[in-house]
């Protein structure tokens, strides 16, 4: 798995590629933290190039989301692959994950 | 990992190591070739054989000693069997209430206990049989 992080005017794009899974969610989970911890409140995960996601990143998404709806952030994803999209559907995150289909999409709610 | 291969089966025995699921990949990869598994059925099995291994890796072994864990793939035609075998402390699958509350709200939603769920919702069968000291897991999914 590549973790690439940008700056946008109006967020930070996080660009996953590859496979996150019990292995390595840590490292996904511990740049979360870091950008939140450096006051980062409005995080936009791209998933183009993400080709699988098991609980382990599920999970890591989740403590993500939550975090920062306390400190009133915003936690955006794009551009699901169908089988990602399969899974956050199974497990209901579809209804509490902000998805957008595009990347201009999700920028534009920040 | 030691594999055992035929034509409609694929028997693998892995160390109790999160390393091994690497392994799984690749054979899934292989697998998928000659079977001629699509992307999607392949990424479904991958996913439901991680969370089995992973939860067996996790919770299982209270001591510090290797462990074995064995996986067989079966191609029947119309479906995949998949059966896991391991040595560690009895793990009903049957009886798990972990069932997450897939509709609960951001605050309310649990962090965790997805595994099982994503298991039984993407096999059409899962059954569970305690043999010899050990935790059978038979899933199958239709193609």
């Amino acid at each position: 798995m590549e973790i690439t992080t940008k700056k946008h005017e109006s967020c930070t794009i996080i660009e996953i590629k590859g496979r996150l899974n019990t292995t390595n969610f840590a490292e996904l989970e511990s740049e979360f933290n870091k950008l939140i911890d450096a006051g980062k409140r409005s995080l936009l995960v791209d998933c183009s190039a993400l080709d699988y996601v098991s609980s382990s990143g599920l999970r890591v998404f989740l403590v993500a989301l939550k975090a920062l709806k306390k400190l009133n952030g915003k936690f955006v994803l794009c551009n699901l692959q169908e089988g990602i999209l399969e899974v956050f559907e199974v497990s209901g995150f579809i209804t509490i994950f902000e998805v957008y289909v595009t990347k201009e999409e999700a920028l534009g709610v920040f | 990992m030691i594999v055992n291969h035929s034509t409609d089966t694929c028997k693998c025995i892995i160390a109790n190591q999160l390393s091994e699921i690497r392994n799984i990949v690749n054979i899934l990869d292989d697998l998928a070739i000659e079977w001629g598994m699509s992307k999607k059925l392949k990424n479904q099995l991958n996913l439901v054989v991680e969370e089995v291994v992973s939860n067996i890796m996790k919770y299982a072994y209270p001591d510090e000693n290797n462990h074995l864990i064995t996986l067989e793939f079966c191609n029947e035609g119309n479906y995949i069997e998949i059966k896991v075998v391991d040595d560690g402390k009895t793990f009903n699958f049957l009886e798990a209430k972990t069932q997450p509350d897939i509709e609960a709200s951001v605050d309310d939603r649990k962090v965790g206990g997805l595994g099982i769920h994503l298991i039984n919702s993407i096999m059409d069968s899962v059954d569970y049989k305690r043999i010899d000291n050990k935790n059978v897991l038979i899933l199958t999914k239709n193609i």
